[in-house]
């Protein structure tokens, strides 16, 4: 199972990388775990996530070939 | 009907050709009024289309002054203006761009105490602000009031762009800048252009495109961007639009400040409330400097060439970081600039920084001067 990961303003730089592809993770909620394990500073990051160009409320089970964004508030102007 | 006189349906004889636009579109963009809050990055080129497509009553807000290192994307700018109100520079411009059309300026910050008042004047507002203090506020004014707002923000080489608050022709209403991020970031997991950088043809494509949206809202053409967030990335030339919704709890929790507006202390709610700035005025100085109090007098002009304030330290704005060792902990500071706002910045860098009592002259050195006069003209 693969589910693609945007990452997006701050959150990009934070992890170094535009996206990346992961195997095995069942949901959004289980999803923000493993970034958290991988990224300790990403808990103080404001974020929202969007799976498949839809924004979600609350936890969203993934399905393979998902594509899930990782959207933070832009403060620049 | 308002009609086009011979000279405006020359000069915008080349989008009245467009059947979407027309004589009634260039009708209704002459009685359209829009507020335009920021005139910096994104402002600009909002600001150039909206006047250049002519936008009848355009509002610009902004209580910076021009700065050498705004002009590599503030394009409206030239280097002899720098040091001028932004607001006044635009609007100079923005006229002679197209003497068609009327513009107010408003040098100062849209505050909790002025957002419904100046809001209300118009139907349509630009958020091309660079901090979340006036986005949570320019949200919540325009539900308040019932006004759509055109969002325009950027990070690095990405923006953001959507249309909030937004009523269909079907009469339902759009998500709300709080539907989206109910909670603003702590201030360091989002930092803004003056700390990470910006290139500035990414506010130039960002304010391109609010320019468009709020085109398309007056005339009527297209599809607006209400319900979506667009996020481009310039990088990669590549864009994403996510389907956003509103959200009745979000748009509620605005409208339960209404009443409190006023008091509504924006700063602190997106986590940046420090110790305050001391505002004081020409007569509260003038009576420090006639008792003799201790305060160290920082003048952070570029140019002193000009007469300042007697007995001050001269620690130039650019080099202030470099030199704020110079400036003694333990005693008050007052600090001064051509209009009392970047030294507002100054002292902001001061209070950080562990100064316990930070004074700001308010309305700066221009301020004092006239006050002089006036004492002067009375004596």
């Amino acid at each position: 199972m693969h589910i693609k990961i945007l990452f997006f303003g701050s959150i990009g730089a934070l992890t170094g990388k535009n996206e990346m592809v992961l195997d095995g993770v069942s949901g959004t909620d289980d999803l923000k775990n493993h970034l958290f394990k991988t990224w300790p500073d990403l808990k103080n990051y404001t974020f929202r996530f969007a799976v498949n160009q839809e924004l979600i409320e609350e936890n969203r089970a993934l399905k393979d070939g998902d594509v899930v964004a990782i959207m933070p508030p832009f403060a620049g102007g | 009907m308002i009609m086009l006189n011979t000279r405006e349906k020359g000069f915008y004889g080349r989008q009245i050709l467009l059947a979407e636009i027309g004589e009634a579109g260039q009708e209704k963009l002459k009685l359209a009024k829009v507020l335009v809050i920021g005139a910096g990055g994104l402002g600009c080129p909002v600001l150039t289309y909206l006047a250049a497509a002519g936008v009848g009553n355009i509002g610009v807000m902004d209580a910076d002054i021009i700065d050498e290192s705004n002009l590599h994307r503030q394009v409206l700018y030239g280097v002899s203006q720098i040091g001028k109100p932004k607001t006044e520079a635009a609007i100079e411009r923005l006229q002679n761009l197209n003497p068609h059309i009327g513009f107010k300026g408003y040098f100062e910050k849209l505050t909790p105490g002025n957002a419904l008042e100046i809001i209300k004047k118009y139907d349509l507002v630009v958020d091309a602000t660079d901090n979340f203090p006036t986005r949570y506020l320019i949200n919540d004014a325009c539900v308040i009031l019932n006004k759509p707002f055109v969002l325009g923000s950027i990070d690095r080489f990405q923006g953001q762009v959507a249309v909030l608050n937004f009523e269909d022709k079907n009469g339902v209403l759009g998500p709300t800048y709080r539907c989206v991020f109910p909670e603003p970031p702590k201030p360091e997991s989002a930092p803004n252009c003056s700390q990470i950088g910006v290139l500035g043809v990414l506010p130039g494509i960002i304010g391109s495109i609010q320019a468009n949206e709020i085109i398309k809202i007056i005339t009527g053409y297209g599809e607006v961007l209400s319900g979506k967030l667009f996020i481009l990335d310039t990088a990669l030339l590549s864009s994403t639009t996510i389907k956003i919704k509103r959200n009745p709890e979000m748009v509620e929790r605005a409208l339960s400040i209404k009443k409190n507006l006023a008091h509504f202390d924006y700063i602190d709610f997106c986590h940046l409330k420090r110790s305050k700035i001391i505002e004081i005025d020409s007569a509260d100085l003038q009576k420090k400097l006639d008792q003799k109090e201790i305060l160290q007098i920082v003048d952070l002009r570029e140019d002193s060439s000009e007469v300042g304030i007697g007995g001050s330290l001269k620690i130039s704005y650019s080099k202030f970081h470099d030199q704020i060792n110079r400036i003694d902990k333990n005693d008050p500071v007052l600090l001064f600039c051509q209009y009392g706002i970047r030294s507002i910045f100054a002292a902001d860098v001061l209070i950080e920084a562990g100064y316990k009592k930070v004074f700001n002259l308010t309305g700066g050195l221009v301020a004092w001067k006239n006050d002089l006069e006036r004492v002067k003209g009375n004596g």
